[in-house]
């Protein structure tokens, strides 16, 4: 069985277009979630292999989101997805407990190789 | 990569943003000091750069990225929210617009170099191309304790759906309609059989089919409605008036095909007011008024109507000045008193008649009302005008709340029959041959035969049926040979071929699978 995914994104694009990504790599996506307080609410209810963040979102964006996570499941697999030019804030996702970060836009290449590290 | 699924989603993600980014410029230009829009407009232009990004659209994407620019310096207070900021920012989501419509058409988006560099420019460098959304670390701990104890927002049960697929239901459903008619006529001729029993049943399941999916054809005005905020904006600016722009009624729906049909006509009238209907400022407090002019559109359900209303609180339409200058023009004669609403309405519409002595750039070209009358006409509606010196002008459109299916009453002339709107049907009376006009209750009303209008001879003699029609603030009456009931019918639009004439509204397929042409009254006189 695939390992599985939630996709948190609030631009149904980018959502539609990991999930196509990882789907056809095999991988099963198991929820969305379109804000950061949704992420941290569908991950204690899905508790999936992976997530994948994005760092601007409403409500509460990735980083809390991400912080919020990590204070129950330290060791959440939690994958950034960050825009260009936003290398601060992903280093302060890291040291809020994410384990990798993939830059906007996508290569599918690229975010695979991040997944199959994590997932190890 | 299914490009097309992409693109369509880029479509509407970014069209939802770029509608509501004009509303959260509107909001920051009213109170500069609130965050809630700069966050939401930060978000907004992110969220256009990632998925122009990945569609490899760069001008757009980079055209973004000066935004955010611009946005996350407010946030941090690097950047000035002055207006030259937040008309940066209306340029921005202006020239965002065009490139997603580019990608509408199929085309590659373009974006002016000038306009990016003028925005990176609005940016202090230090600041320049790290796009970050700095958030206080005091009010971080609140923010997230406050998003974690919040209810879920239940996510919204919607589905899109094409229009165009609607359309096909509404179709089918609307043979279906003509069928049940179909069985009911059958039916009603052996009265407490089977058939009949099945044949009611269908009919009331028909009828709720019918409103269901015309229900979910129905969309808010508000969908049309809230692109004039902005564009009143610009007309205050361009025209050196101060505008309020007064919103009621914006959750009421009506029919998809009404709403899109109704943009035109509204921008017109508008524009209208905000050009030739408010003062300046100067002429305002001079009258004793404010100087801000204040104009409402209003959206009001009437039992099967919605009543749109365009309100202006200027100077009123000169009666006197127009009577002089239909006269110029020969439209009225030298003695002719002084025209009443209605007549003035149409005076208004005459094709080419302008108040104005100069063309501005916004309005005064001569093409309005007219073009206005016509399209509210062509959606089945009635127009009215009420104006009061000094005090103001109102235009009142009164529209069916739904198109494709029409109640009508069934005339007949000869062997012809023809349907005509209920929405116009004011009364029913008798004519009598020996009379030149119909007169109802003392007073004579403007009156055709319809043996004329469709160019059959004259009929014989004796007593016919009179139709009184109301459109447009206007009685009338229509000579029938015969009324021959009401009737749900379908509407068909008539692709107009030349020589069609005004007075067709459409067309339908009659029970017994017979067309019969739907009649325009305010078209007869």
């Amino acid at each position: 069985m695939g390992h599985t995914v939630l996709v948190c994104d609030d631009a149904i694009f980018m959502r539609t277009m990991i999930t196509d990504i990882l789907t056809q790599a095999g991988y099963e996506v198991i929820g969305e979630a379109e804000s950061g307080a949704q992420a941290v609410e569908k991950y204690r209810q899905l508790k999936p292999d992976l997530v994948t963040m994005d760092i601007v979102m409403p409500d509460m964006g990735g980083i809390e989101a991400v912080r919020e996570i990590c204070k129950d499941h330290p060791e959440a697999k939690i994958l950034m997805c960050s825009a260009m030019g936003q290398q601060a804030l992903v280093v302060e996702a890291i040291q809020a407990g994410a384990k990798d970060f993939v830059v906007k836009p996508f290569q599918p290449s690229r975010v695979l190789e991040a997944v199959q590290r994590l997932l190890g | 990569m299914d490009l097309a699924r992409y693109t369509a989603l880029f479509l509407s993600d970014s069209r939802d943003h770029l509608q509501r980014c004009n509303e959260l410029l509107l909001a920051f230009e009213r109170d500069p000091g609130s965050s809630t829009p700069v966050a939401e407009l930060f978000r907004a232009f992110h969220s256009i750069k990632g998925s122009s990004a990945a569609l490899g659209y760069d001008a757009v994407s980079e055209l973004c990225h000066a935004g955010e620019q611009i946005l996350s310096g407010v946030r941090s207070g690097t950047v000035e929210p002055s207006r030259v900021t937040i008309d940066g920012l209306f340029q921005a989501v202006d020239a965002l617009a065009e490139g997603v419509e580019a990608v509408g058409r199929g085309e590659v988006p373009v974006v002016d170099p000038t306009l990016i560099e003028a925005l990176f420019r609005l940016v202090p460098v230090v600041d320049a191309r790290t796009a970050e959304l700095p958030i206080p670390d005091r009010r971080r701990e609140a923010r997230l304790s406050a998003a974690v104890t919040a209810p879920m927002r239940p996510a919204a049960r919607q589905v899109r759906v094409d229009l165009e697929r609607l359309d096909a239901l509404v179709n089918n459903i609307g043979e279906l309609v003509v069928a049940r008619n179909r069985l009911a006529g059958l039916a009603d001729r052996e009265i407490g059989s089977e058939l009949e029993q099945v044949s009611g049943r269908i009919s009331a399941l028909v009828g709720s089919l019918q409103s269901g999916v015309l229900r979910a054809r129905m969309a808010p005005v508000d969908e049309v409605f809230d692109r004039f905020p902005r564009m009143l904006r610009d007309l205050g600016r361009e025209l050196g008036k101060e505008i309020r722009l007064e919103l009621q009624g914006t959750e009421i729906e009506v029919d998809r095909s009404v709403l899109d049909a109704l943009t035109e006509p509204l921008t017109h009238l508008l524009r209208n007011a905000a050009d030739h209907g408010l003062e300046s400022p100067e002429a305002r407090v001079a009258a004793g008024k404010p100087r801000e002019g204040t104009i409402r559109l209003r959206a009001e359900r009437v039992r099967d109507e919605v009543t749109v209303t365009v309100a202006d609180d200027g100077n009123g339409i000169d009666r006197v000045q127009v009577r002089e200058r239909a006269v110029e023009r020969g439209l009225l004669e030298a003695g002719a008193p002084v025209p009443d609403a209605g007549a003035l309405l149409r005076l208004l519409a005459h094709p080419g008649f302008t108040m104005r002595t100069h063309v501005t750039s916004v309005s005064g070209r001569g093409v309005g009302i007219d073009a206005v009358l016509n399209r509210v006409r062509s959606l089945g509606g009635r127009m009215e005008l009420k104006t009061a010196p000094g005090r103001g002008t109102t235009f009142l459109m009164h529209l069916p709340v739904t198109r494709a299916i029409l109640r009508a009453l069934l005339v007949g002339v000869g062997t012809e029959r023809y349907a005509i709107p209920f929405g116009v049907l004011a009364e029913a009376a008798v004519h009598e041959q020996t009379e030149s006009e119909v007169t109802l209750r003392g007073s004579p009303l403007p009156t055709a035969d319809l043996r004329d209008v469709v160019g059959l001879p004259r009929a014989a003699s004796g007593r016919r049926p009179v139709v009184v029609v109301e459109a447009a603030g206007v009685r009338a009456a229509l000579i029938v040979d015969s009324l021959l009931g009401q009737q749900d019918v379908v509407v068909e639009h008539l692709a107009a071929p030349v020589g069609l004439p005004p007075w067709v509204g459409g067309a339908t397929i009659l029970p017994d699978g017979e067309p019969a042409l739907i009649l325009d009254p305010a078209a007869l006189f």
